[in-house]
């Protein structure tokens, strides 16, 4: 009785025992007014979003952006009252965050922040002080040094950059001018202005993103209810393409291209929406998606993309809801019809207080 | 957990101690099986960490131990204690709650229904602490099968609960597994010979 009792309990165990953990992401979201950031796990399937245990972590005064490092070791916040950047280990198994202490001095206001590709640099734009600081990433300790010659002036009102997937040029939006500066980036973080630059966007120039190709820069126009196109030249010239800029949703503030680089999504803030767009891989131009746009709660103002592509985050901020959309996926290198489009099958997640910033880990 | 979120496990153990010697004593000598069993083995925890942003179920291996009480040949009350560990997380189980019990030669088969407190901890290191911890209310159910080895000591093969807990703001349901060894104290009515 004994032995086939023993028989019969030892395989259960085992097979209770097994079973492996699939690789997920974590998301952050931060919240200013809270001196925190939020964190979630994404569920790989649903795009659904879970808050990871102990969160939200404390941060410095008024964190807003937020970049986390490729391998998905370090994560780097700026607060933007107390001008420096928090450097957070990410704990590889939970996914929360822990604060690394000192934090790294910024300009006043930093108000945007990119990596490179590569994790070994940090752009930073300063709104107040009107600057742009790049440092340089120790791989193994995460630390940020301010990489000689910077910070680097510019006019007024700085708000937006995002550096190019080969990481040799940089673009920063500014808001008062409606302008692009452009700089191309040496080895060392130095940055140096691209012959021509600035580059006319259009009034009110709020917020950028590049194709994964590094063939474009799509820049929106949240005074005018535009969104500029931009050809990247190889040595970094910007050039308006055939029908930039084209209208979207009123308020546009923020900008996402799809991983596959086959689709544009717009959060227009002020009609509480998001404009979908095809994108034609040879001229950059975009096309209004059958069903565009989709309504997005109260103030859509962060689209983030997930690194597999599968998913699309809407923080809206007078709602004060994440919300996961899954793109429609699509066959191919091309835009396909009917592809592209969003939909929402789970539930938003609700923020305690509007949204600073967000990021989504690979 | 804190120490002033314990005391309501240890006021239901009180109370079942009380309650025991009250009903218990009219019956002994009625039945034929052990009065009392006290239970110490291995146990492991399937803890639904997917509830608190892990990426999937964590496996938390550690002890389990228990007492029970017949009152009955067949009916009775069971204490089952429990600690479970494993990377960043521990769990800890105080549950008491009504049993069942079947005999059969030397064999004997039991169900329960545990009521009780669960105690989560995470450590996650912060620039203000060590980690976090969440006390909630517990409730499951499961049985086991014991064999008789000596007079007054029997193997726990198995021994198994599904626990549904509300800790850190959220439910969790876990399945656990236990074997042992169990020591018996006094009979209800005549030793049985082996």
């Amino acid at each position: 009785m004994l032995r086939k009792a023993i028989a019969v309990v030892i395989p259960l165990m085992l097979g209770v025992l097994t079973g492996c953990a699939p690789g997920t992401h974590t998301a952050y979201v931060t919240l200013p007014t809270e001196n925190g950031v939020s964190a979630y796990r994404i569920n790989n399937r649903s795009g659904a979003l879970t808050t990871i245990v102990g969160s939200p972590y404390l941060t410095g005064n008024s964190p807003g952006p937020m970049v986390i490092d490729p391998a998905g070791k370090y994560a780097y916040i700026a607060n933007r009252i107390d001008n420096t950047i928090s450097l957070f280990r990410i704990d590889s198994l939970i996914g929360s965050l822990s604060e690394v202490m000192p934090r790294t001095a910024t300009g006043l206001d930093p108000v945007a922040m990119v990596m490179n590709a590569a994790g070994n640099l940090l752009f930073v734009a300063n709104e107040v002080s009107s600057s742009i600081s790049v440092y340089s990433i120790n791989s193994g300790t995460g630390a940020l040094t301010l990489v000689a010659g910077t910070p680097v002036s510019l006019p007024p009102n700085p708000v937006a950059l995002a550096v190019t997937p080969s990481g040799n040029f940089l673009y920063v939006v500014n808001s008062n001018l409606g302008l692009v500066f452009a700089y191309s980036v040496a080895s060392s973080g130095a940055l140096q202005p691209v012959a021509g630059s600035p580059f006319a966007s259009g009034t009110g120039a709020f917020a950028l993103a590049i194709d994964p190709g590094g063939k474009f820069v799509y820049v929106a126009n949240s005074s005018v209810n535009t969104v500029s196109i931009l050809s990247i030249a190889s040595n970094g010239v910007l050039t308006q393409v055939s029908g930039s800029p084209f209208a979207t949703g009123t308020g546009p503030v923020s900008v996402a291209v799809s991983t596959t680089g086959l689709y544009l999504y717009i959060a227009n803030e002020s009609s509480n929406n998001i404009s979908e767009y095809s994108i034609d891989a040879t001229t950059g131009f975009a096309t209004e998606i059958t069903g565009s746009p989709l309504s997005a709660g109260t103030a859509p103002s962060l689209l983030v993309t997930d690194p597999d592509g599968t998913f699309i985050y809407v923080v809206s901020q007078t709602s004060k809801t994440i919300t996961p959309y899954t793109i429609t996926s699509s066959t191919g290198t091309t835009a396909t019809s009917g592809a592209g489009a969003l939909s929402s099958t789970v539930q938003s997640v609700t923020i305690s207080s509007p949204a600073g910033g967000m990021a989504v880990s690979k | 957990m804190t120490r002033k979120s314990v005391r309501p496990a240890r006021l239901l153990f009180g109370l079942f101690l009380f309650l025991f010697g009250l009903t218990s004593a009219p019956l002994l000598r009625a039945q034929e099986a052990p009065r009392f069993d006290v239970f110490g083995g291995f146990s492991y925890l399937r803890f639904n960490a997917k509830t608190i942003g892990y990426p999937d179920y964590t496996n938390l291996y550690g002890w389990n131990g228990g007492a029970f009480g017949a009152i009955t040949r067949r009916f009775g009350v069971a204490i089952d204690l429990s600690g479970n560990y494993g990377s960043e997380m521990s769990s800890y189980h105080f549950m008491i709650g009504p049993q069942y019990t079947w005999r059969r030669d030397r064999s004997k088969f039991f169900v329960h229904a545990l009521f009780g407190k669960a105690q989560n901890n995470v450590s996650i290191v912060q620039p203000t602490r060590s980690g976090f911890e969440s006390v909630g209310r517990s409730f499951g159910g499961g049985g086991g099968f014991d064999y008789d080895w000596k007079p007054k000591i029997t193997i726990r093969v198995f021994q198994a609960e599904f626990f549904h807990d509300n800790t850190f703001g959220t439910t969790q349901n876990d399945p656990r597994v236990s074997i042992g060894v169990v020591y018996h104290f006094g009979h209800l009515g005549h030793r049985r010979k082996l």
